[in-house]
């Protein structure tokens, strides 16, 4: 298909903006919604021209490394600028780097966000934790008695917004299997997760997006405190490389009897190890946008027990039979909202790009149907698993936690699955945002689109979504 | 499909099963189409005694139960088990504390084989298994088990497999 054909309309004002930002000129007068990422949401504006240095960068070259990030498209008029810079696992100084942090609101989290606030490369940190603060944070985390009640993420993006104003921002507050793809890709992403669960999501995104991961944790007990670099790969290492049947048995498992559902415990570590912890991932992410990957921590680890003043180094390796592919995706952007483009036409895409049509959703199963186990209330939908409404997430007549059954889900959607009317539901009935990656597959071959990255638009803040998670 | 190890499971789960079924005059297994190798599957379970409520309300024994089964992509290494297990009837209303319409609640880690899931759906079925922590999913099947003489259960102390078959090893 042409980049000029006219299903696929690139919109004039989009491509302005982009040629604008490019070239370093301050955004037009157009609507904020359509400004792009220069727009600083409720934050104190910034000079616009910021972004000036990314057109210094010439785009990378192809590399294993770099697979899944954006690439040139042809259904894609317009490039991004973020194909235009260089990735921190090239090896090459990263400037005006994107940084990504999840769960920025916890024991280590908190104490890492000022560190990266001032470092010297970062322009923009996108921060992502679903949680609020309570009164027991008070003695683990480096917060205030104000911020008691409030989102983790935007009491963060406030503390560095008192720091260093002219960084660009994006809190957003939801689960972070909820968040579309296309916000966390950044150049370099910080984990301070508190869950085995979480900590492999993270692996799995970083290893889709092609974006180097920085994970820490901490043991009080023992006083240990831990980083490890991870480089998406094929041939590296990933976090779930170490793990044996037993740390999948541990992994949180949804039970259709479970009516509580189980919390992650708090670590309760003593707020100086999370600190420790901190300033190790913060050392380490400057490594990386340095362009120091032979000085950096890639597919090792290094802890410091704080009890007995020694510190390890351990080298990882790939293992052959891990049970993560370590597949990174070549996603193409699409310039496409997810509310302009039906189940059809994108079924239709396929078709003439002479793929047979299955449609998948990033790896979420589109739900069909909801049952309640509770009291056996049913309800028909047409949603992704993790975009239903709060409406539709609990029983209309108990209240209990509504699931799906493993033949009321698709995770392929081919015309044949589709019913009368259908067709022309728009992507964002299901639930799709602006960002989420969608595929393309013929069984053998899958093509990756982010959805709405042509377009530049305001980055958001997510509303909090209050659910019960096991 | 691009993922081998997940292939390579499926495979051998596929086999594993079929063995299971040729073994067993109790068990008929068919995988659907959508993949290959099959990621679903349809276990027909007839001639070993369960329990149900008939229209009237009496508990009676009831000999057929098919359930589904589908190893979604991300198996090995996380599970989300109303998504594994489904009751797909043929009674409507099955009487066990773990067996609530669509759903049945067993013990499945990422990686449990499809025999071991098999037997599983077999031994609840049969009243083998059944457990009434925190009142399980059928909340008057749990009472019910309880106030039961404990010799009653299970309702079938026949296995699985078939003595005048091939065993599987």
């Amino acid at each position: 298909m042409s980049p000029r054909s006219p299903d696929w309309p690139s919109l004039p004002s989009a491509r302005a903006a982009n040629r604008r930002w490019r070239l370093g000129l301050p955004p037009s007068r157009a609507p904020t919604a359509m400004r792009g990422i220069t727009s600083r949401m409720s934050f104190p504006a910034g000079p616009t021209t910021q972004l000036a240095p990314f057109a210094n960068c010439s785009p990378p070259p192809w590399t294993p490394a770099i697979r899944g990030r954006r690439t040139h498209s042809k259904m894609k008029p317009n490039s991004s600028p973020d194909s235009r810079r260089r990735s921190p696992a090239h090896g090459v100084p990263c400037v005006g780097a994107h940084l990504v942090v999840l769960g920025v609101g916890g024991n280590i989290g908190s104490h890492l966000i000022p560190l990266l606030a001032r470092l010297p490369r970062v322009k923009r940190l996108t921060l992502v934790d679903c949680g609020r603060y309570e009164k027991k944070n008070l003695l683990s985390q480096a917060i205030n008695r104000s911020d008691i009640g409030q989102p983790k993420a935007r009491v963060q993006a406030r503390r560095v917004r008192g720091i260093n104003p002219r960084l660009e921002l994006v809190s957003i507050v939801d689960r972070l299997e909820n968040v579309p793809l296309g916000y966390l890709r950044g150049d370099v992403i910080l984990a301070c997760l508190d869950s085995k669960e979480s900590r492999r999501c993270a692996n799995e995104i970083s290893w889709r997006l092609g974006v180097p991961w920085i994970d820490a944790g901490v043991e009080p007990s023992l006083m240990l405190a831990r980083v490890n670099v991870y480089l998406p790969a094929w041939d590296q290492p990933c976090l779930e490389c170490g793990w044996s049947e037993r740390d999948y048995a541990e992994l949180a498992t949804l039970h259709p009897c479970d009516d509580v559902v189980a919390k992650t415990p708090a670590t309760n570590s003593p707020a100086c190890l999370g600190a420790l912890a901190a300033a190790l991932q913060a050392i380490e992410c400057q490594k990386l946008m340095a362009g120091q990957t032979a000085g950096a921590l890639i597919g090792r680890q290094v802890l410091i027990d704080a009890a007995t003043h020694k510190h390890f180094v351990t080298t990882f390796r790939r293992n052959p039979e891990c049970r993560f592919d370590h597949a990174t995706w070549k996603i193409s952007a699409l310039c496409q909202m997810p509310q302009d483009l039906s189940i059809g036409a994108t079924l239709q895409l396929a078709h003439r790009s002479k793929i047979p049509a299955a449609l998948m959703f990033g790896g979420i199963p589109l739900v069909k149907r909801l049952d309640c186990p509770g009291c056996g209330f049913s309800l028909r939908v047409f949603r992704l698993q993790s975009r239903l409404r709060k409406a539709e997430h609990f029983c209309a007549r108990c209240g209990r936690q509504m699931l799906s059954a493993g033949f009321h889900i698709k995770t392929r959607l081919s015309r044949a699955d589709l019913g009368p009317g259908d067709a022309d539901r728009s992507l964002s009935s299901l639930g799709l945002r602006a960002g989420d990656v969608i595929s393309l597959s013929n069984g053998a071959d899958d093509k990756f689109f982010e959805l709405g990255t042509g377009i530049p638009s305001r980055p958001r803040t997510t509303k909090p979504v209050h659910r019960r998670h096991s | 499909m691009s993922d081998r190890i997940y292939e390579a499971f499926l495979r051998q789960q596929f086999e594993a099963g079929m063995a299971l079924a040729d073994s067993s005059d109790v068990l008929d297994l068919t995988s659907l189409p959508g993949s290959e190798p099959p990621a679903r599957y349809l276990a027909h379970f007839s001639g070993r005694k369960g329990l149900v409520r008939d229209p009237h309300g009496g508990i009676v024994e009831f000999d057929k139960f098919v359930v589904g089964i589908c190893f979604p992509e991300d198996y090995l290494r996380r599970v989300n088990i109303p998504q594994i297990i489904t009751y797909l009837g043929p009674h409507p209303e099955p009487w066990h504390p773990n067996i609530r319409p669509p759903f049945v609640c067993a013990h499945i880690e990422p990686g449990t084989s499809l025999v071991d899931i098999l037997y599983a759906c077999f031994e609840i079925w049969t009243w083998n298994l059944f457990a009434t922590g925190d009142e399980g999913l059928n909340h008057a099947a749990s009472q019910w088990s309880r106030k039961q003489e404990h010799s009653r259960f299970p309702v079938d102390r026949r296995p699985l497999n078939s003595p005048l078959k091939k065993s599987v090893e």
